[in-house]
């Protein structure tokens, strides 16, 4: 299954996220050292009693005196120490208070996923084996659900289960009586931990609507392509022979056709993950999910760059590591793309 | 050189007219796709001569009014917001900034793409692996994170929208023309005109860009779709279009803070971005499958945008 060629051709894809890194990190920082506006005087705010010496070392604290190339290097230097400042509005490394919220967006990616697969594979198996009305009526579905805004589906969604029918959460994580002991930051997980369950119940009816909203652009995504995918891998020869073999049909559409019509799927959905990431912006301002998505639009308000640069800096990372995953799995499930190098 | 623009204009009428039309004729998701888009482009173009209301024009004494069939009056068919100001004719204005920000982000993105795409694919050379290196560093960058920082740092404005829309969707463009140009280069037709003395500038677009257009015209319309959310998506988060433009993606912002007590302020705009968007991609789908049959092949990554 994973032979040495395979690990070699992986290897060689993660060392070549290095550079990938670097340059979003050189961008990132060239593109910000162009804002208007010094992070210092928005820290300081409208307090008119600041002396202009105290102004004067705190510009100096965060390196803010210093010549445009001076800071490139030192934001270089510390970049690869894994620091890429101190957050004006928290006075901690904006990478930890990133980190801090990170388990709320993936926790929230993961259930996202988890809600387009679930959608997506019944329904694209369906819409390719029944065809006719049913067919066009999930594909023109799918057209209106990849149309749509996510933030758009998070207010929809909100106003009829949330303050039409009353039945789901429409803000937070979790209840405000409801505390858990963080071990791993995903509330479920640390619910189940802590053996209790009034917590998990109550994170879990607050993620539907969220993962709900970044999930169904996505299921309207993958259900076309696999409907697609199992269309024509249906009309292929060796679903001919299988049939001329005698196959059961059950078995030639489970074990042979719908095998052959998952493998560019696979590829799609890890695709998903990276955008669920960046969609989290969105959607997590609408529910006040207490993520990375929403601490960097709060950040962006408050010129708190260095919090900016990092959950950018993140959601690249994850960006990039999904579209590796989502390469690594087209090369593990379809063995035809092995020898291509 | 104008001459060259209007045999480009000729070309690009070729493919767009004949076969393609009585294909999208036939086809209901085109009719669809494009009543709906016509009925936008319309309400755009004419929005003065459309819209019941001025757009900016604040009216306390009648805020927050319902629509039509939930409480409201025709006076005001899809009700008002806060400051009283007419929803239908926001939206009709909105039509406005959403269409043109789009369009002109997107054919801004075609001119840079197409132009880069084509040199680089014609010469190859160290114009190719500059450019390569660049589009290999784009697609591992979200375009979102991208129009994000890009719009912190310029701050909102609708030209600074345009601009980080334009600087986020070009490089598609210069993928795909290169990847043709690639193999366009190769084909009999490039080569003997090269061997009868045909200059390079007549080759690359007399010769080589009309056999791009189908690409193009589809790559287009998925970009125009996409751009027309990621728009809304700046400025429902405040970094887009500035208040008081009746942008969308604005008035589902501002409507987020009212969806307990004035929910139609954000249904009724998401509700036409919705619209306008499943229009363009049905016509662009349509037009995927009347222009060519292997269009799909060639596009590669656009299904994923």
């Amino acid at each position: 299954m994973l032979d040495s060629d395979l690990l070699r051709l992986i290897g060689r894809r993660i060392v070549g996220l290095i550079p990938v890194m670097f340059g979003i990190a050189i961008i990132v920082f060239l593109v910000f050292s162009f804002v208007p506006g010094d992070p210092v005087t928005m820290l300081i705010g409208k307090q008119s009693d600041v002396s202009e010496e105290f102004i004067q070392q705190l510009r100096h604290k965060y390196g803010l005196d210093r010549p445009l190339y001076v800071r490139f290097f030192y934001f270089l230097r510390q970049l690869i120490h894994g620091d890429v400042g101190i957050s004006y509005q928290f006075n901690r490394p904006a990478l930890e208070v990133v980190l801090e919220r990170l388990p709320a967006t993936v926790e929230l990616a993961f259930f996202a996923l988890a809600v387009a697969i679930v959608i997506a594979i019944p329904a694209g198996i369906f819409a390719a084996l029944k065809g006719g009305a049913v067919d066009r009526g999930i594909v023109g579905l799918s057209v209106v659900g990849f149309s749509m805004p996510n933030f758009w589906i998070a207010m929809l969604l909100i106003l009829v289960f949330g303050t039409t029918l009353k039945v789901l959460p429409i803000s937070g994580r979790l209840d405000v009586t409801l505390t858990v002991e963080r071990v791993t930051g995903f509330y479920i997980l640390d619910g189940i931990l802590a053996g209790d369950w009034e917590v998990v119940r109550s994170a879990l009816s607050h993620i539907i609507l969220p993962a709900l909203s970044l999930g169904i652009p996505a299921a309207a995504l993958i259900v076309r392509l696999l409907r697609n995918n199992l269309i024509s891998v249906l009309g292929a020869e060796f679903i001919r022979a299988a049939r001329a073999r005698g196959l059961r049909e059950s078995a030639v559409i489970y074990k042979h056709a719908l095998r052959n019509a998952l493998i560019p799927t696979i590829n799609i959905v890890a695709l998903q993950l990276g955008f669920f990431l960046t969609g989290s912006f969105f959607v997590e301002t609408v529910f006040a999910w207490p993520g990375m998505g929403r601490l960097a639009v709060d950040a962006i308000y408050a010129r708190d760059y260095p919090v900016v640069i990092a959950a950018v800096m993140i959601s690249a990372l994850f960006f990039v590591l999904s579209n590796l995953l989502a390469d690594i799995l087209i090369l593990v499930t379809d063995p035809r793309t092995r020898g291509v190098r | 050189m104008s001459r060259t623009l209007t045999t480009l204009r000729e070309d690009l009428l070729r493919f767009l007219g004949g076969p393609t039309v009585s294909y999208m004729k036939r086809d209901p998701g085109a009719i669809v796709g494009g009543t709906i888009f016509l009925v936008f482009l319309m309400s755009a173009l004419f929005a003065g001569v459309v819209a019941p209301y001025d757009p900016y024009q604040a009216d306390l004494a009648n805020s927050l009014q319902p629509p039509v069939g939930f409480g409201g009056s025709w006076e005001h068919p899809l009700g008002t917001d806060a400051i009283g100001r007419d929803l239908l004719s926001r939206l009709i204005y909105g039509a406005r900034i959403s269409l043109s920000v789009a369009a002109v982000s997107v054919t801004l993105a075609v001119l840079v793409g197409v132009s880069l795409g084509a040199l680089s694919g014609y010469f190859g050379g160290l114009i190719d692996e500059v450019l390569m290196r660049i589009v290999d560093f784009w697609l591992s960058f979200p375009a979102v994170l991208m129009a994000i920082s890009l719009m912190v740092v310029l701050g909102p404005g609708y030209w600074n929208v345009v601009a980080a829309m334009t600087l986020t969707s070009w490089v598609p463009f210069a993928r795909v023309v290169r990847g043709e140009f690639l193999t366009l280069k190769e084909r009999p037709f490039v080569l003997a005109a090269k061997a009868i003395g045909v200059g390079s500038a007549h080759i690359i677009f007399r010769e080589a860009l009309p056999n791009t257009f189908p690409s193009l015209i589809v790559l287009s319309t998925f970009q125009l779709a996409r751009n027309i959310i990621y728009e809304a998506s700046l400025s429902f988060i405040g970094i887009g279009v500035k208040p008081p433009n009746p942008s969308w993606g604005l008035m589902l912002g501002t409507g987020r803070q009212h969806i307990l007590d004035a929910w139609w302020i954000a249904m009724f705009p998401g509700l036409a971005i919705t619209m306008v968007v499943l229009g363009i991609n049905l016509l662009g789908d349509s037009l995927r499958d009347a222009l060519d049959p292997t269009i799909k092949k060639k596009l590669g990554v656009v299904e994923v945008q």
